[in-house]
């Protein structure tokens, strides 16, 4: 996997997984698994993209990460939103809604 | 964050064996979505602020693990710069040891000593005396005054009884200097009785007490002998306390004797200033001088109080030859580092290519530096490290050099905390300083011209490298030169001719004390029988008794018809009938004194050849007078007449050579030989010329004296040779010093010689390989290698010669005993430069010339 992604693909990553966390705090594997659930299993998300996802918004303050343990007694790392973390998850959904309502306008016209 | 990673790949494998694989496969599905951990660490490690933290951990280990690979140019770089380092912070430990803190005494810069001076140059002023010290005590200005009186005392019992320095210290001196004792307590002013007398107590050196007690604690409360007075030893100072003596004792100091003079020491109060006590003190003596107008010059004297390190301390001469030091030191530092910086030149320089590739592949060019920087530092830190403890142990070497004159008996040399700073700190410094260029310079590489294969002659940087080889011969030349200066002065004054003839000749110093010989008619008689008994001993040829020059004071006086400068002196000497051919002393003119003549002290003198000179009119002085202050003669009859101030008459019977009792520095002072029944004085020095060894009869010399007078204390005898291995001590010290630095500054350029010279030909292999494939002998391309190190070399030889002679002036004004710089010094060093850098050049050409045409061609 490259290290640079195209920023478009990175911002929206970084949506999805601030959407996966809205209602509750989850460890990694349990986001990946949301995530293909509420797409319907259209959007797989590699762990390799994922996990510095993950640590890109920690690092941004978006979402905080607690250890605990799993369902299965593991110990794992849960994320959850932090209110900066709500705030930007509404503005990008806006954003985004903005910017593909533009490009289907573009696709549509002939 | 592996922890993390595992739990989700667990997490998912069991997703997977839900969703119905097998578990190899549920396993292996969910390593495959994974995708290398390693590399998502990386990643992931990246997005995080501790990125710069990680990259310096591998940048250092990078960097150790490249040096680990060149280990040759690794051991060869940490040896020279520890090598500078060391020598470097060892001179500094000395220098901080003997210049900055000497001395273990309280707050050093706050004590001053009064200076009393004539207004007219010459003219002496006697010192201080006690009295005024007690009226000092009560100036304004000062906070706390103390007097010390050094003197002799004889101390009892053992088997000989022996002659020690006991200092009279006033009731407040031990607390105006500041330092506790050991064992037991200090002088202090409950010892003294109510009526002013001091109480019989006694402290000892350290010195002292180790040799007499055996550092017995329970010394403290005994008692000692001194001058036939029992005193209790109330406390031990420590071994660097020796207030006027190293291994004597103290005593508390008699105040009765308001006329007897002293030494005065003052603090000053705060907000007072030097000259405003010493205003107060002059003021206190125009006080005095009214009362006794004889002692003091009639045009007036002055008062000046001077600070006590400045005093006391390591004196100018001294001084002045440790700066040097420090400059030469400096340049070797210098060379070193050059050396260093020369080798990461050339080092950087055989990896440009790799140094692109890696640029290339994506480095950044600030890793890079980073890198090449981590790597001089780390060089430097084990250049700073090994240099440090090369350095503790060079400076117990040169502690064991040291000549006593150079060091206050106080001092103690050891490597200090700022010492080891400064170590640090200059390792770290030039780490830095000489990384940092070739680290620059390095990644200004050109991607394209470095990955085309090979260079050829002096590739870039050639020109740099050259000129640090250049500065390198030129600071040698300076050092080889200044050895050579230093070397010619110590051949020149451990040769001197000291005027007389010292071989085989025993002096001991008789001190004849006030307590057992009250009046100069006892001292005299006590002389004349010492002086028949010791001639009968077998092995003696002849004896003497006499003062030398410089053992008492100079005297002020007169010749009639003659103006005379004022404070102008000759020293006066006493001699026996034998003086002359004891001490191999050779009569230039006239005849000496004979037997009858000393005995009754007739005023008669023989005068040596600098005072001959000083009568200007070109007759002979033999039969004419000098006028001194003597006692009267012994011999009834007639009196000379005595002048206004006391002088008489003394008739010149003849002139003898001149000892040069000071080595080359200070010619012969103007002196005049007195019978020792004329001069007087308390000291005697007993001179036995001997047909063997002359300690041989030491013992028989002591048991005679021991027979004649039991109790007499005899001084340490001591040899001429010994006498003259103490004059020779400085220059013989800077002989060493100089020349260890110079060969170290060879050996150092030298070595650069050969790395330069070694690199240029790896380079330019294939060069010669195609040279000698067209035929060129192997001794061409050997001249070849050579005559490019030649022209270094020559270059900065004549450098270095040029700056020699300017430099050689200053240095000259600063640290006597140099000498003038002559041609056959620089010749010389030049031509040992020469040598060595032959030496350097041979290896490499030698290799050159075994250069394979075959495989030169095939490699890079």
């Amino acid at each position: 996997m490259a290290k640079e992604k195209p920023d478009l693909l990175q911002g929206t990553l970084d949506l999805l997984v601030l959407k996966a966390l809205q209602l509750e705090p989850m460890h990694g594997f349990g986001i990946s698994v949301r995530i293909r659930q509420m797409s319907d299993e259209v959007l797989q998300v590699e762990q390799g993209s994922l996990y510095p996802a993950l640590y890109r918004l920690e690092e941004q303050g978006w979402i905080k990460a607690e250890w605990g343990v799993s369902d299965n007694n593991r110990k794992a790392r849960f994320y959850q939103l932090t209110a900066a973390g709500r705030k930007q998850l509404n503005a990008e959904t806006e954003n985004w809604e903005r910017i593909s309502a533009a490009i289907n306008l573009v696709l549509k016209g002939t | 964050m592996a922890e993390e990673m595992r739990g989700h790949l667990e997490m998912q494998t069991r997703a997977n064996l839900d969703a119905g694989m097998s578990p190899d496969e549920a396993r292996y599905a969910a390593q495959r979505q994974f995708g290398g951990v390693d590399q998502l660490k990386e990643i992931a490690r990246e997005q995080r602020g501790f990125v710069w933290f990680d990259q310096l951990g591998q940048d250092f280990r990078a960097a150790v693990g490249g040096l680990a690979k060149s280990r040759r140019f690794t051991v060869f770089a940490v040896a020279i710069l520890a090598l500078g380092i060391a020598v470097n912070t060892a001179l500094f430990s000395v220098i901080y040891g003997v210049l900055l803190r000497p001395y273990p005494y309280a707050r050093v810069n706050e004590i001053w000593v009064p200076r009393l001076s004539a207004v007219q140059a010459g003219s002496g002023v006697g010192g201080l005396r006690i009295g005024e010290y007690l009226a000092i005590v009560g100036l304004p200005a000062v906070a706390q005054a103390m007097t010390a009186n050094p003197q002799q005392a004889t101390l009892a019992g053992g088997i000989n009884p022996e002659v020690v320095r006991s200092v009279h210290m006033s009731s407040t001196a031990f607390d105006f200097l500041g330092v506790a004792p050991v064992v037991g307590r200090t002088i202090t002013p409950s010892d003294y009785q109510s009526n002013g007398d001091p109480q019989p107590v006694a402290v000892l050196s350290y010195k002292l007490w180790q040799r007499r007690f055996n550092g017995d604690p329970a010394a403290i409360g005994q008692s000692l002998t001194l001058n036939d007075q029992p005193h209790v030893i109330i406390g031990v100072m420590p071994p660097r306390f020796a207030w006027h003596t190293g291994d004597g004792l103290w005593v508390p100091l008699a105040t009765k004797q308001l006329q007897q003079g002293t030494n005065v020491l003052v603090r000053l109060k705060p907000g007072f200033t030097s000259e405003v006590a010493a205003q107060q003190l002059r003021a206190l003596l125009l006080e005095e001088q009214r009362k006794t107008p004889n002692r003091f010059p009639k045009e007036g004297f002055r008062v000046q109080l001077d600070r006590y390190p400045d005093v006391a301390g390591a004196s100018g001469q001294v001084r002045s030859s440790l700066h040097l030091l420090l400059f030469a030191v400096g340049f070797l530092l210098l060379i070193a580092c050059t050396n260093v910086a020369n080798l990461q030149l050339v080092r950087a320089t055989i990896r440009r290519r790799e140094l692109a590739i890696r640029l290339a592949l994506g480095a950044t060019r600030a890793r890079l530096v980073r890198q090449l920087l981590g790597e001089s530092m780390a060089l430097s830190l084990l250049g700073g490290a090994s240099g440090a403890l090369l350095a503790g142990w060079l400076t117990q070497v040169i502690i064991k050099l040291l000549p006593p004159a150079y060091v206050p008996v106080e001092a103690r040399v050891e490597l200090n905390l700022p010492v080891l700073a400064f170590c640090a700190g200059l390792s770290w410094l030039t780490g830095v300083v000489f990384g940092l260029v070739p680290a620059w310079q390095s990644t200004q590489v050109d991607l394209n011209e470095a990955l085309k294969s090979g260079g050829h002659g002096f590739s870039r940087g050639g020109r740099t490298r050259g000129g640090l080889v250049i500065a390198q011969v030129a600071l040698s030349s300076l050092l080889l030169v200044s050895a050579a200066l230093t070397i010619r002065g110590f051949v020149r004054s451990s040769v001197f001719d000291s005027g007389f003839q010292p071989e085989r000749t025993l002096m001991l110093r008789v001190p004849l004390t006030p307590n057992r010989y009250r009046t100069a008619a006892e001292r005299n008689t006590f002389t004349r029988e010492l002086l028949e008994r010791m001639v009968r001993l077998p092995g003696v040829i002849s004896v003497a008794a006499g003062t030398l020059p410089g053992m008492e004071g100079d005297v002020v006086y007169a010749i009639p018809g003659m103006m005379i400068p004022d404070g102008a002196r000759v020293t006066a000497n006493a001699m026996s009938a034998d003086y002359l051919s004891t001490l191999g002393l050779p009569l230039r003119a006239g005849r000496n004194l004979t037997a009858q003549e000393v005995a009754f002290g007739d005023p008669v003198a023989l005068i040596n050849e600098s005072a001959a000179k000083l009568w200007t009119d070109g007759r002979t002085p033999i039969g004419r007078i000098i006028q001194l202050n003597v006692p009267a003669p012994l011999r009834p009859g007639p009196q000379p007449a005595a002048t206004a101030d006391g002088k008489r008459n003394v008739t010149i019977v003849g002139i003898v050579g001149d000892i040069r009792e000071n080595g080359l520095r200070t010619g012969a002072r103007p002196g005049v030989f007195l019978p020792y029944t004329l001069r007087g004085g308390t000291q005697r020095l007993l001179i036995v010329r001997t047909e063997d060894k002359p300690l041989n009869l030491l013992g028989l010399v002591r048991e005679e004296l021991r027979a004649l007078a039991p109790g007499q204390p005899l001084d340490q005898p001591v040899t001429w040779e010994e006498l003259q291995a103490v004059e020779t001590a400085v220059p013989r010290f800077n002989m060493a010093l100089f020349t260890v630095l110079a060969l170290v500054a060879l050996g150092l350029a030298g070595a650069g010689i050969y790395a330069v010279l070694s690199y240029d030909i790896a380079q330019r292999t294939r060069e010669l390989g195609v040279r000698i494939a067209l035929g060129a002998a192997r001794t061409d391309i050997a001249r070849l290698v050579l005559v490019s190190g030649a022209r270094l070399v020559a270059c900065g030889l004549a450098l270095g010669l040029a700056m020699c002679f300017p430099l050689a002036g200053l240095a000259r004004n600063r640290m006597t005993g140099l000498g003038a710089l002559e041609p056959a010094m620089v010749i010389a060093a030049a031509l040992v430069l020469a040598a060595t850098a032959l030496a350097a050049c041979w290896l490499p050409a030698r290799r050159a010339t075994k250069v394979d045409p075959m495989e030169a061609l095939r490699s890079e």
